[in-house]
């Protein structure tokens, strides 16, 4: 509308400010790049922003990230990343959302499915691989941006599972090679030592980035309203990247990889079911649940998450030194080197000799499983708060249930949970034996 | 097996190859890392200029429907954020 705070905006052809203002995103990773894109989104309207990182500010990071002050450092990113677009966001009553948590592990993707259109900002492949085939299980789009130096690459992917994803751009090869240097880790320090690299990166090429990952997200706002305008093209499965040493921008345009096994969908099963569960419950109760609403022959997997990455539940393992059985009962995202030595050989310090093993358990049913696992709640056995968690039938005729978390949602996204007004109809208390 | 000229073409420089229709396009980037045109790296992205179509590395040239004379643009996506 004229008149109004995004006035000049407005006065582009086409562009309509009320597709911003009810319109939510995703920032994921709250670096250089993230930084960049949640401003924008703020300062165009946008009025739903979730940011999620799990590191802290570091001085390193100030030169890069126009929300993070010198007094800042050591604070939590994605907390100063929503403190920063509360003070200026250009809308009444925004929704801005955070949370510290590691993506691949710990951000539930009933979460993600509160959003529009997921902006990817991290700094290593696994996620952006992770968080391709969360996008086209969710069917959102998904835009991954990443920088290297003065250039940067942007990638467009619809939801659509037609569509190529950011694991179509690369090789069956390069994508298990990159994933299993994380997969066949049974120690989650290794992991985070393989995630964390000092990448030659600078304020411009994130700014640009930044700048054109809101650019494509109204495009794609648009685009969903009116598909026919051309001027708002999302240009989807185009993968841009910027040369600064010719000024160019060259396009690749993929299809979807044959090969490529991200291309499923929720909504392929009918889609998800929200429920009034919560990670905080445990297997029991939540079995019990399911068995009340769709009957008794149907157990909780984790498989579906094993699909890329190693979300097993470890139960026993041998002691990595002298090879006697120890109980772990621990995620195996969570396992630690430590964790696989039997008491007398941790406390004696003694080294690893034998390679890391454990029983992995994907399954969980009220017959089949034992009280200690029945009684530990989601969360320990590795699902995240706000998760889409697996229920399987043991009739094979039968498809799988995707059973949303939503009981979380309060605890996660308190603002957007505050502003929908139709969702404080429901009650979602913890869901009790 | 029958040979095509093809270009490429990263970073603002080109240079022109001469080679069999068989190679994968993998092996062609590997051939031109090793003489120092494109720096080493294990990610490439390929696309025909003309049409922005990317090519898949693994299959060779002639599966990529690549014509002699084509110019080849290579790219090396950013990962960091």
């Amino acid at each position: 509308m004229k008149g109004t705070i995004t006035d000049r905006q407005e006065r582009i052809p086409g562009f309509q400010q009320d597709l911003l203002n009810n319109a939510r995103i995703a920032i994921i990773g709250a670096g250089r790049t993230g930084n960049e894109v949640a401003k924008n989104a703020a300062l165009t309207g946008i009025g739903g922003i979730f940011s999620v990182d799990m590191d802290h500010v570091s001085d390193t990071n100030l030169p890069g990230t126009v929300l993070f002050t010198r007094a800042d450092v050591g604070s939590s990113k994605a907390m100063l990343v929503a403190e920063g677009l509360r003070k200026m966001h250009v809308g009444e009553h925004p929704s801005i959302d955070w949370i510290d948590a590691d993506v691949c592990y710990e951000l539930g993707e009933g979460l993600l499915n509160h959003y529009d259109i997921i902006i990817n900002c991290v700094d290593n492949l696994q996620t952006r691989l992770h968080l391709a085939r969360v996008s086209k299980l969710l069917g959102k789009p998904c835009i991954d941006t990443g920088i290297d130096g003065f250039d940067w690459t942007i990638f467009t992917s619809s939801g659509d599972t037609a569509e190529a994803c950011y694991a179509c751009t690369m090789t069956e090869e390069e994508e298990e090679a990159a994933l299993s240097r994380v997969r066949n880790s049974c120690d989650v320090t290794l992991r985070k030592a393989i995630n964390t690299g000092k990448a030659a990166t600078i304020i411009t090429s994130a700014s640009q980035v930044g700048a054109l990952a809101i650019d494509r997200a109204i495009k794609i706002l648009h685009h969903k309203k009116a598909p026919n305008l051309k001027e708002y093209d999302p240009l989807f499965d185009r993968m841009m990247i910027f040369t600064s040493s010719d000024m160019r921008i060259t396009k690749y345009k993929y299809s979807r990889r044959c090969t490529c096994t991200n291309h499923i969908s929720y909504a392929d099963f009918g889609g998800v079911i929200k429920t009034p569960l919560s990670a905080s419950n445990t297997v029991r109760e939540t079995l019990l649940w399911v068995k009340r609403q769709f009957g008794d022959d149907y157990y909780l997997s984790l498989l579906k998450d094993c699909a890329k990455l190693p979300h097993a539940f470890i139960t026993t393992a041998k002691c990595t030194c002298c090879g006697k059985p120890i109980d772990v009962f621990m995620p195996q995202f969570k396992v630690e080197e430590k964790d696989l030595l039997c008491k007398e050989c941790f406390e004696n310090g003694s080294d690893s000799q034998f390679p890391s093993s454990g029983i992995r358990m994907f399954d969980f049913s009220l017959e089949g499983t034992e009280d200690r696992i029945l009684n530990m709640t989601l969360q320990d056995i590795g699902i995240p708060l706000f998760h889409i968690v697996e229920i399987d039938s043991f009739d094979e005729t039968k498809n799988p249930l995707f059973l949303e978390l939503t009981g979380d949602m309060p605890k996660l996204l308190p603002e957007l949970y505050k502003n929908e007004s139709a969702m404080n109809e429901v009650q979602y208390e913890l869901v009790k034996q | 097996m029958e040979e095509i000229t093809i270009t490429l073409s990263y970073g603002g420089n080109e240079q022109e190859y001469i080679c069999p229709k068989n190679w994968t396009v993998a092996r062609v980037l590997s051939e031109s890392a090793a003489q120092g045109f494109l720096p080493s790296a294990t990610n490439y992205v390929v696309a025909k200029e003309k049409t922005e179509e990317a090519l898949i590395n693994s299959r060779t040239l002639e599966e990529n429907g690549v014509q002699d004379g084509e110019v080849l643009n290579v790219g090396i996506p950013g990962k960091a954020g």
